[in-house]
């Protein structure tokens, strides 16, 4: 126990980050549950107004801070980062290890807030309700996401150095696995985003200690101020969850479709595009908060541009399997499965990017659909397959292919079942943060909560088969997808240095023509 | 003394002091400019493009920016321009929202 | 998985006084010290350029506001705090060279020297505050007390001590991190001094200075000086 809380190898610290928001997760998705439980019906008799609002802010803090966030960084990130680069850790050990604490001390905030009466600002923490009127507890929650954002930057500045430093001989940046250049771009957001997050909370915070009026337009200051503070970072944020989770498809799709990725310097490129144009589109979030109509229009057209990189990874990852031969494994499922509904997601978010069709759907569940598209069907099916793919690396032990691909199935169904009629009811113009409702949405917002049982089976599934395969499960072998990339040339689980011989990179990346043969034989099929 | 000295990154006696005179000079310029008759926009101006090159003397050689790897100087200036698109692109909204 | 800390194989034994966990020589370690601190500089950059915003934003919506109030702020004080930190940036940026030189007593009466004019900093900035909240010119007075209802005196002097009340405290920050320092080097013998632990502290504190290069003319000299 001790030798875990103080280990600094990188391969520890990324697994503590897995227990960690495993926990995190199962806290917001109880919150969701019983979210979606009260919507089953039209009138509000499951909790009060009040207490809606408390836990649908509660499922967006700690969902967005301390899961989706954090999550494929500081776990897939932070084990595999060292051993795509062939180095021993890290550049910075020791930081990584203190960043966890931050995490971790940032989610006890977060959570004694909760406990001692949560707060009801949504996760967006908009003023003047945050500074003046709210009378919950929103500077512990605030100081809590404050904490949770000094760990994102110091996972991102060690990511930053570890690889530009430590990337192994012959490891040119041509070279790089997918997965490190989609981490690169992130760790550039992280560093460069978050600080904005954090002076702008604790701004929050001081506001409602002293009222000077920096967000006050009696006192000379503005609450739009604090809109475009919060969306310089929170905007970037969405690519600091997306990113990571296209870094990891970008991995999927040529393994199981035993192809070089189509286009790599493209792919690789439009990481760095995204992050680029990720910084220049926050006012497309504040279309009808009264910000100017010259600055809307750029934000507008803006927007519109970073769909371009996103497209260039969708027919990266089409041209890939297209001359492929596709092996349709579990972590392949879960990345078909985020290129369906990244499409609908990216897709309706050109919709809402649209100045004049914005005005309609602005704060309806055709937003809280389109979000959650991409942030739940996206990143988290990139998450679960990325997870999937790489457990047995982790564990040294193979699980349940047939159950994986159950679960897998079990989730998308469930997910498009959910959020699908959530765009209908945004259309039909329901706005969404309401505990109640009138009764003709009645019949979409039972479906969508009878899609989230189903999405819920899904998420348990495989917390049942992975923790059986840790005792069960037979021994996985180094390679037993038969993948190319360095991590793969060690033992599964590999040894505290990683390497037990320094590896030296002589070929391109993604030589599937030339590489290893599968020694994993799934549910009956090769 | 011990081994290579050009393994320091920081900069030698003389040169730290000849940047430490321009950077006290500059000061007393910008105090001294702040006395004149002026439009409230050059004012502004003056002292921002003073501000700068103070900065920028402080970066390149007591904090050895130049010295540094492509890399490192690139982080340094991204920090830069992207504040710099923060700072324009509200100040632009705030401007065009007039009142 | 096996209990034991990793330490990775490359590092030769001769050197692993000067080096740690994965780098292979210090000059590897002192380039990727460089560059974690500039990243971490990056993020500073942008954590007081909201501070900047905030400014701007109040700058340009109420100038009357800055040329009320900012004369009653001490440019001449503010200019010998300038001096302290410039006179500080200088001896700190020594201090770097002579730890990686490894001249042990210049390094100690550099690192000291440096502290020194920092503490003078802080103590003319309380002198200060004091001075100010004596005069009622703080966030905490009542909006109607001066201008009337909107803004007025508070508003401004809000702006002014979050502003330097943020950098104040990364200069307490600088001061810890110096005081480190010093115990350090007293500590070691000349041979072992280790050069980029003193060069990060000094990155961080020639950023705090920067801070203040940009902070000095934006609040003391923004009005008409008295």
């Amino acid at each position: 126990m001790r030798s875990w809380l103080t280990t600094t190898d990188h391969k520890r610290i990324a697994l503590l980050y897995l227990g960690t928001m495993t926990l995190f997760f199962t806290l917001g998705g109880l919150l969701a549950t019983v979210i979606r439980v009260e919507l089953a019906t039209a009138a509000s008799d499951l909790v009060t107004a009040e207490t809606y609002n408390r836990l649908f802010t509660l499922h967006g803090v700690i969902m967005v801070f301390f899961f989706l966030i954090p999550s494929i960084p500081t776990f897939l990130g932070n084990y595999l980062l060292p051993l795509m680069l062939g180095a021993p850790d890290l550049a910075f050990p020791r930081l990584n290890l203190a960043s966890w604490y931050v995490f971790v001390a940032g989610g006890l905030l977060t959570l004694t807030a909760m406990v001692a009466g949560g707060l009801d600002t949504g996760w967006t923490f908009y003023t003047p309700y945050s500074t003046t009127f709210s009378d919950s507890h929103v500077v512990l929650a605030v100081l809590g996401v404050f904490l949770a954002g000094l760990s994102s930057v110091f996972t991102g500045i060690n990511f930053i150095v570890t690889i530009h430093r430590l990337r192994a001989p012959g490891l040119t940046w041509l070279r790089l696995p997918l997965f490190v250049w989609s981490h690169y771009a992130t760790s550039l957001i992280l560093v460069l985003a978050t600080p904005v997050l954090a002076m702008t909370l604790l701004l929050v915070a001081i506001e409602r200690g002293l009222s000077i009026g920096i967000f006050d337009p009696e006192a000379g200051g503005s609450p739009l101020l604090f809109q475009h503070f919060f969306w310089f970072y929170s905007h970037p944020a969405v690519y600091i969850m997306i990113l990571p989770g296209m870094g990891v498809v970008s991995e999927l799709i040529p393994c199981f479709s035993r192809n070089r990725p189509f286009g790599y310097e493209f792919v690789a490129a439009s990481s760095l595009a995204i992050a680029v144009f990720g910084f220049l589109v926050w006012g497309h979030h504040m279309f009808v908060a009264g910000q100017s109509y010259f600055a809307s229009v750029v934000f507008s057209f803006l927007s519109f541009s970073v769909a371009v990189p996103s497209g260039v990874k969708v027919f990266s990852w089409l041209g890939t399997m297209h001359r492929g031969s596709v092996w349709l494994t579990t972590p392949m499922i879960y990345a078909l499965g985020f290129v369906a509904l990244f499409t609908i997601g990216g897709g309706t978010g050109l919709a809402l990017a649209m100045l004049a069709v914005d005005v309609h759907l602005h704060d309806t569940y055709f937003v809280v659909a389109h979000f959650h598209t991409i942030m739940v069907g996206g990143m988290l099916m990139a998450y679960l397959g990325g997870l999937h793919f790489w457990w047995p690396k982790i564990s040294g032990r193979l699980y349940s292919e047939r159950w994986g691909r159950i679960a897998a199935y079990t989730l998308f169904i469930g997910f498009l079942l959910t959020f699908l009629p959530q765009f209908v009811l945004g259309t039909q113009g329901l706005p969404r943060r309401t505990a109640s409702y009138p009764p003709e949405y009645q019949f979409l917002q039972a479906l969508s909560s009878a899609g989230a049982t189903i999405l819920a089976v899904g998420y348990v599934l495989p917390g049942i088969y992975l923790l059986a395969s840790l005792v069960r499960g037979r021994p996985a072998g180094d390679n037993p997808w038969g993948a190319t990339g360095l991590e793969w040339r060690t033992s599964s689980p590999p040894p505290p240095h990683n390497f037990n011989k320094a590896p030296v990179v002589t070929e391109d990346p993604y030589d599937y023509p030339r590489a290893p043969q599968p020694t994993f034989i799934g549910a009956g099929d090769v | 003394m011990n081994h290579r000295d050009g393994s320091s990154p920081a900069p030698s006696v003389g040169a730290a002091l000849v940047v430490l005179s321009a950077l006290l000079i500059l000061t007393a310029t910008t105090v001294g400019l702040a006395f004149l008759e002026l439009p409230p926009a050059v004012h502004v101006g003056l002292a921002l493009t003073i501000a700068a090159i103070k900065a920028a003397l402080v970066a390149a050689v007591f904090m050895h920016l130049l010295r540094e790897a492509p890399a490192t100087r690139l982080v340094a200036l991204m920090a830069a321009v992207l504040l710099a698109i923060f700072m324009l692109m509200v100040t632009v909204d705030v401007r065009h929202l007039g009142g | 998985m096996s209990e034991r800390a990793p330490r990775p194989a490359r590092i030769a034994p001769a050197m692993s006084e000067a080096v740690r966990e994965p780098f292979a020589d210090p000059a590897h370690q002192r380039d990727a010290v460089a560059l974690g601190m500039w990243a971490f500089l990056g993020q500073e950059v942008l954590f007081f350029g909201v501070l900047f915003v905030f400014y701007t934003h109040l700058r340009v919506r109420h100038p009357e506001l800055f040329a009320a109030f900012a004369p009653r702020l001490d440019w001449r004080l503010a200019t010998a705090m300038t001096v302290a930190l410039l006179l500080s940036s200088f001896t700190m940026a020594l201090a770097v060279r002579f730890a990686f030189v490894r001249m042990r007593g210049k390094l100690l009466s550099s690192l000291l020297a440096t502290t020194a004019l920092g503490a003078a900093f802080l103590a003319m900035k309380g002198w200060e505050y004091a001075h100010h909240v004596a005069r009622g010119e703080s966030p905490i007075v009542d909006l109607a007390d001066e201008l009337g209802p909107g803004p007025g005196l508070s508003t401004f002097f809000g702006l002014y001590f979050v502003l330097t009340g943020f950098h104040a405290l990364h200069v307490l920050g600088g001061l810890v991190a110096l005081g480190w320092l010093v115990i350090v080097a007293w500590r070691t013998t000349a041979e072992d001094l280790r050069g980029s632990p003193v060069m990060a502290v000094g990155l961080y504190w020639h950023f705090v200075d920067i801070v203040w290069l940009f902070l000095f003319p934006a609040l003391y000299l923004a009005g008409r000086p008295a």
